[in-house]
């Protein structure tokens, strides 16, 4: 059963204990990342990138990053290596900033720490972080920019400076950075928690050169690369070569297309965009390593979840993305609405394909999940009740219900990340929830059934102006939401809606709980990325994304189904219609020959469409 | 004579140790009793009072001035999902904040569990979506009420519930923490409706800001709280009829105990509090051999872990992780990882890869060694082939270990598809399952910014001992003890516990803060602190209390729990600012230089009270101690292998029982007691101190 072993140029212990080591650092950069940040894109919702890097400025160890900020940072490091060089020079205890999405970032709030490590005098690997920072003095507050039609609009865009000289933070260049954004304060905590991150490693690294010896670390180092490598194009390997599509939208205002073909050959995997949309005078553009990441997450996630994040692990990949086009921007073209946009949308083309490809294969098919890719999100700012300004995030986004898979329904609510508490959120914003839960039906239906996603709704409380401001951001395109398996149904796509004239002071002075929308009236609309005011008797609705089924829902058992109806999950009337289940009676009971009947009808009537 | 009894309930086996008005210890060992733990606990005591003359059971509880108790059932109750059938009412438009967990599905797993998507899910909930209602009410931030609380409809929620078969109801509405007028009004009803049913409300078991963790501690609290009522009941009448006079004193999970009537109030208190008894032990052990500082290490046959004792004090988490659920009561920090003695070894088929854990064989089929089934190999099977293990005198000689079988597997298994020798192997799967041991330590220590260094190490646990010293010099520490009493050390913390009542506030305030305000609050809660412990017994200069706040930079999430000098009357306007720098510093410890953002401004979140009513502790005295070389104790000599020679050594082995205190000799060698062995490893010294612990002195410093 053993093959030949993959490790061969160092001991396979020393192997083991070193490149767990190495993970334990990076690991660790992350969690001082998360608890030092001070955004809560950094605290709470996982939107950060720290890694530990070859000389060269190949990723050694990503830690526990998400995929596609992995094959971004791949960039980051060589960039700086490219500028200092010659230029500046790469000194010990230099640490360098940058933030420029043309150069390694996927948008401006991206902002990259990135510091050598020296040993002994001699540039031995780096380490690197980034933070999604709250604010970077673009257009809109949160550095989203829905009203951007090209990048100087979104904010400052650094190619490259050294922020830390030889252990000396250049104050001035921090104070600068800082001063251009809306929110100096927490901007410069997170540079400091990133200068924190990079610190971290720097010593822990240095303190394992000193105990190993930097050979046999060096050495270690490169298997580990090896080691993702050859297990990756192995398991390529394994899988019939074939060629797989998907197309996927974004509408916001117009529509733009984003086209993937996965062509797999041997143990290599092509991803070709041509086809794609030329790029758009609005923030929804990715850069190609935005693209390449997205892809690399969908292998990630599928087929390489156990591998160790490395550079190794990037070399079977190759992406062809045309310039000028929505998946491979060129300048001056913005980004700042990128990753809900276009980055959904080549992240749900990718798995796409992704899943097609596994699906030809025995070894992986009990392994798919249905997706549930397409998480809207809002950002708020405003002086909050205590007179403050402030702008923040609304971290519902971590919210999404998950794909149904082989074997059970998806999860509601629950995709990794973790939201805050609403008395967290009431706490410090000038808001009241009126209600927060899973949305009824969301989850797509199937054999097994997709998991619902959350639906909330605010509005404003205490607030001294009376209202704040939001910016709406996420892709409308319903058909990259979270598409069913092998017969399974699709989950709700997420959606935000403003609701302006609603009553709800006048429902709470009557004691009524304002928890259900269609009795508050008031005026709808969804809202496209745009910003929007929330004054007193408006309701921001957000529902996240819910997951779609796996199989037919003829095939769901019919005790599951009367469950669902018993939870309040799926209504009698879904039962019937989409399951093919007779639910009776006040208490529900399942009424097995109405159902068995019901089933083989509703087969009949689909072999006749 | 008097006598101080402490009982130690675990799974297998229920603990007895006594100490005498001399500070003599003796032990009782007995099987626990799951169908009645009491008769478990009254065999446990039978068993120490014959170890000391006496006729039986009764006659040592009779002579009893103080008896602690430590219970599993808690965690057993929630593992095997065996309580009440509970019923939760929330916020109309919130009742899925349970369930939603905030979305939380990765907590408590491991970074691998988390990573494989397709197999990550919720974990059960403990209150089915059935039996949550939701009762319009709500209270804003500031406690001010916005809807007031329907009556009726909490009325038919309550019905309905009861209908659908809930035993037991939490109730947990948004912001009772500020305003706790509708919990305590839906209580008044709960009472009227339903006088027998067992209900729990969120603002008495977890005043704390968090809707999800504060439902989640509520719910456990109602879910186990009547299965321990009954059962602190039954065993308070079973001691009471074998003639003990006091109240027994449960160990909570924090590190002290209460009485029947506070534990069952809070049962959610007593989950994982049989560690708790452990590092309290720890901590009182520590105080004798002058040591404040100490990493407690575990490690038994499946897990490994780390708790801390600093400058003197138990490290504690408020907000810990239990069964993936986070909840809002404090217990102590223990960090853990599945390694032990029963860790499998096994080769990755895709990359050829020596892996030990996390999976592990268990008591059943257990290591190949054991003979019992087992045909993986384990870190156990590895110290066998290594001579660390004897053979022939495993568990003092009760156990006859398979080594030919033992060999075998690690050939087969390990050994070929490597392509080394069985001892290459084994060396390799004990050099692994330490570096993971050692990488856990750091994660407890390095990462939170204590240097391992300041501290010395206690090796716990029956596979501890072999590996102690090994993980201890990964890390630069300089002296591993093995406690005498490490076998029953649960019940050795028992006997040395004082009666800790916890109290907290949420309350957000920003920096600087008027002391008043502090002093107010604290106030408050000194007042129902010397209320409890007089209730209990205590004068009140036998009470003792800590304050502390938890802080955080503004905007942050992570905070950080500083305390106030102990035994201040009220805090001052220099106390404030002395709490402020001491965060500034701690936090720069945590997280290196240069870290804090002072100019984000600090904000406190929750105020602390820790008030002790102190008991006489056991007087422990030392033998004295009279330099000698241990040969008495010489019982042989056995092949060892060790790292630093490659190859195995002739090797003196020691009989612990044969040493006397003073007895110093150098490694390598082996110590060998009838419950464990202990592996002094080349270039380290060994010597038994006063109180017969065996010191290690890594490195010979």
């Amino acid at each position: 059963m053993t093959s030949n072993p993959i490790v061969t140029s160092v001991d396979p212990i020393t192997f083991e204990i070193l490149s767990h080591r190495v993970y334990q650092i990076a690991k660790e950069m992350g969690t001082t990342l998360e608890r030092v940040g001070g955004t809560v894109n950094t605290t709470q919702m996982h939107d950060y990138m720290a890694a530990l890097y070859l000389a060269n400025g190949d990723v050694l160890c990503a830690g526990d990053a998400m995929g596609w900020h992995v094959a971004c940072a791949g960039v980051a490091v060589k960039r700086i290596i490219e500028r200092f060089e010659k230029d500046g020079g790469i000194h010990p205890d230099d640490i360098f900033l940058l933030n420029d999405p043309y150069v390694a970032a996927i948008h401006q709030s991206d902002v990259y720490v990135v510091s050598p490590i020296h040993f002994k005098g001699k540039l031995m690997g780096w380490s690197a972080t980034f933070v999604h920072v709250m604010d970077i003095g673009a257009m809109s507050p949160g550095g989203n920019s829905p009203n951007a039609t090209e990048i100087c609009h979104e904010g400052i865009r650094i190619p490259g400076i050294k922020l830390v000289e030889r252990g000396e933070l250049r104050k001035d260049l921090f104070d600068a950075f800082i001063n251009m954004t809306r929110q100096p304060v927490m901007v410069g905590l997170d540079l400091k928690c990133e200068i924190a991150a990079n610190n971290v490693a720097k010593s822990r690294i240095q303190a394992l050169y000193e105990q190993f010896g930097s050979e046999l670390v060096a050495a270690v180092s490169q298997e580990m690369l090896h080691y993702s490598e050859a297990i990756l194009r192995k398991r390529i390997g394994e899988i019939p070569d074939g060629e797989w599509r998907e197309t996927g939208s974004i509408h916001a205002g117009d529509t733009w297309k984003v086209d993937v073909a996965l062509k797999k050959t041997g143990d290599r995997l092509l991803f070709d965009f041509t086809g794609s949309s030329p790029q758009a005078k609005k923030g929804i553009n990715l850069p190609y390593h935005a693209t390449f990441g997205a892809c690399y997450e969908a292998i990630l996630s599928t087929m390489a979840y156990d591998l160790p994040k490395n550079h190794g692990a990037l070399r079977p990949i190759e992406v062809i993305a045309l310039p000028g086009t929505v998946v491979n921007c060129t300048a001056p073209a913005p980004v700042s609405l990128n990753t809900t946009s276009a980055g959904s949308t080549a992240k749900f083309v990718a798995n796409s394909v992704i899943i097609q490809m596994l699906a030809t294969s025995e070894k992986w098919r009990g392994e798919l999940m249905a997706l549930n890719v397409g998480h809207r999100l809002a950002r708020h700012a405003g002086v909050n009740q205590y007179g403050n300004y402030y702008v923040s995030t609304l971290s519902e986004g971590a919210l999404d219900g998950t794909g149904a898979r082989s074997d059970r329904d998806g999860d509601d609510t629950g995709d990794g990340l973790s939201s805050h508490n609403i008395e967290w959120v009431e706490a410090n914003f000038p808001l009241l929830y009126l209600f927060r839960r899973n949305t009824r039906g969301g989850g797509g239906a199937g054999k097994f059934r997709g998991g619902a996603g959350s639906e909330s709704a605010l509005t404003v409380h205490d607030a001294p102006q009376g209202k704040i401001r939001g910016v709406a951001l996420g892709v409308a395109g319903l058909r990259n939401s979270g598409q069913g398996l092998f017969g399974g149904y699709p989950g709700a796509p997420s959606l935000l809606t403003l609701i302006q004239g609603a009553r709800v002071e006048e429902t709470i002075a009557a004691d009524q709980a304002p928890d259900e929308l269609a009795a508050l009236g008031g005026d709808s609309r969804l809202l496209p990325y745009c910003e929007f005011d929330l004054g007193r008797n408006d309701i921001l609705y957000m529902r996240m994304a819910s997951g779609g089924g796996y199989g037919d829902p003829l095939e769901r058992e019919p005790q599951q189904v009367l469950r669902d109806v018993d939870e309040g999950v799926v209504s009698r009337e879904e039962a019937r219609a989409i399951y093919g289940v007779e639910i009776d009676g006040d208490e529900p009971r399942l009424n097995q020959t109405a159902t068995d009947k019901l089933r083989s009808d509703l087969l009949k009537q689909r072999l006749q469409e | 004579m008097k006598y101080v009894v402490g009982v130690d309930i675990g799974g297998t086996f229920t603990d007895c140790v006594v100490v005498d008005e001399a500070g003599r210890i003796t032990v009782g060992k007995a099987l626990s009793t799951p169908d009645d733990f009491s008769r478990g606990a009254v065999n446990s005591a039978a068993d120490a009072a014959s170890n000391l003359g006496l006729l039986n059971a009764s006659e040592l509880l009779k002579r009893s001035r103080l008896f602690f108790h430590a219970c599993t059932i808690g965690d057993n109750t929630l593992i095997t999902r065996t309580g009440a059938r509970t019923g939760l009412i929330m916020t109309k438009g919130f009742g899925d904040s349970l369930h939603i967990m905030r979305g939380k599905v990765a907590e408590g797993l491991t970074e691998n569990e988390t990573a494989h998507r397709a197999a990550l899910y919720k974990p059960e909930p403990f209150v089915p979506r059935k039996l949550v209602e939701e009762v319009p009410e709500r209270i804003d931030y500031k406690g001010q009420e916005l809807i007031r609380l329907d009556v009726g409809v909490a009325e038919r929620a309550i019905d309905r519930l009861v209908a659908n078969g809930a035993e037991s109801i939490a109730v947990c509405f948004l912001w009772s923490i500020v305003n706790d007028a509708h919990e305590k009004h839906m209580a008044e009803i709960l009472k009227k409706k339903n006088p027998n049913l067992f209900h729990t409300l969120s603002s008495e078991v977890a005043p704390y800001i968090g809707e999800y963790e504060r439902s989640a501690t509520t719910v456990f609290n109602a879910y186990i709280g009547p299965k321990i009522s009954t059962y602190l009941q039954n065993l308070q009448s079973v001691l009471k009829d074998q003639g003990l006079q006091r109240e027994p004193l449960i160990m909570q999970a924090y590190g002290g105990v209460l009485g029947i009537d506070a534990t069952c109030k809070n049962a959610v208190g007593v989950i994982e509090s049989g560690p708790a008894a452990g590092i309290v032990g720890t901590r009182f052990l520590g105080e004798h051999i002058g040591e404040k500082n100490i990493l407690a290490t575990d490690m038994g046959g499946t897990t490994f872990k780390v708790s801390l004792v600093r400058h003197g004090v138990i490290e504690r988490d408020y907000k810990p992780v239990i069964l993936r659920y986070n909840i809002l009561s404090t217990k102590i920090w223990v960090e853990s990882i599945g390694a032990g003695g029963g860790s499998i070894a096994w080769i990755d088929p895709e990359t050829g890869l020596l892996k030990v854990g996390p999976q592990g064989a268990g008591a059943a089929p257990g290591p190949v060694c054991y003979d019992v089934g087992g045909n993986e190999p384990t870190v156990s099977d590895a110290d066998l082939v290594l001579g660390y293990l004897n053979e022939n005198y495993f568990l003092g000689g009760r156990m006859k270990l398979n080594k030919a079988k033992t060999l075998a597997a690690i050939r087969e298994k390990i050994a070929k598809p490597l392509k080394m020798t069985e001892v290459e192997a084994a060396s390799g799967i004990y050099r692994i399952a330490n570096s993971h041991m050692s990488d856990l330590i750091r994660k407890a220590t390095v990462e939170k910014g204590h240097d391992p260094r300041n501290f010395v190490l206690f090796a716990f646990g029956g596979a501890a001992p072999v590996h102690a010293s090994r993980y201890a010099a990964e890390l630069g520490v300089r002296q591993v003890v093995i406690p005498l009493t490490a076998s029953v050390h649960g019940a050795t913390g028992l006997i040395s516990s004082d009666v800790v009542y916890e109290y907290g506030k949420s309350e957000h305030l920003l920096l600087p803060v008027e002391p008043a305000r502090v002093n107010q609050i604290f106030s408050e809660l000194l007042e129902r602190a010397y209320k409890d412990l007089a209730a209990a017994g205590f004068a009140p200069n036998e009470i003792h209390v800590m304050r502390s706040v938890d802080m955080r930079y503004r905007y942050q999430i992570h905070e950080l729990n500083v305390p106030f000098s102990p035994g201040l009357d009220s805090i001052s306007d220099a106390d404030m600012a002395a709490s402020s720098d001491l965060f500034d510093e701690m936090y720069e410890k945590a997280f290196g230089q240069g870290s804090g953002y002072r100019e984000a401004g600090k904000e406190i979140l929750t105020l602390r009270l820790t008030a002790m009513g102190l008991l006489k502790k056991p007087d422990i005295k030392a033998e004295t101690v009279a330099p000698r070389d241990g040969s008495v104790a010489l019982k042989g000599e056995r092949q060892v292998y060790f790292e630093e020679n490659r190859s195995f050594t002739a090797t003196r082995v020691y009989d612990f029982n044969q040493l006397r205190p003073g007895a110093e000799f150098a490694g390598p060698a082996i110590i060998e007691t009838p419950v464990t062995t202990v592996v002094v490893n080349p270039h380290d010294r060994a010597a038994m101190d006063g109180y017969r612990n065996i010191r290690i002195y890594v490195g010979g410093a």
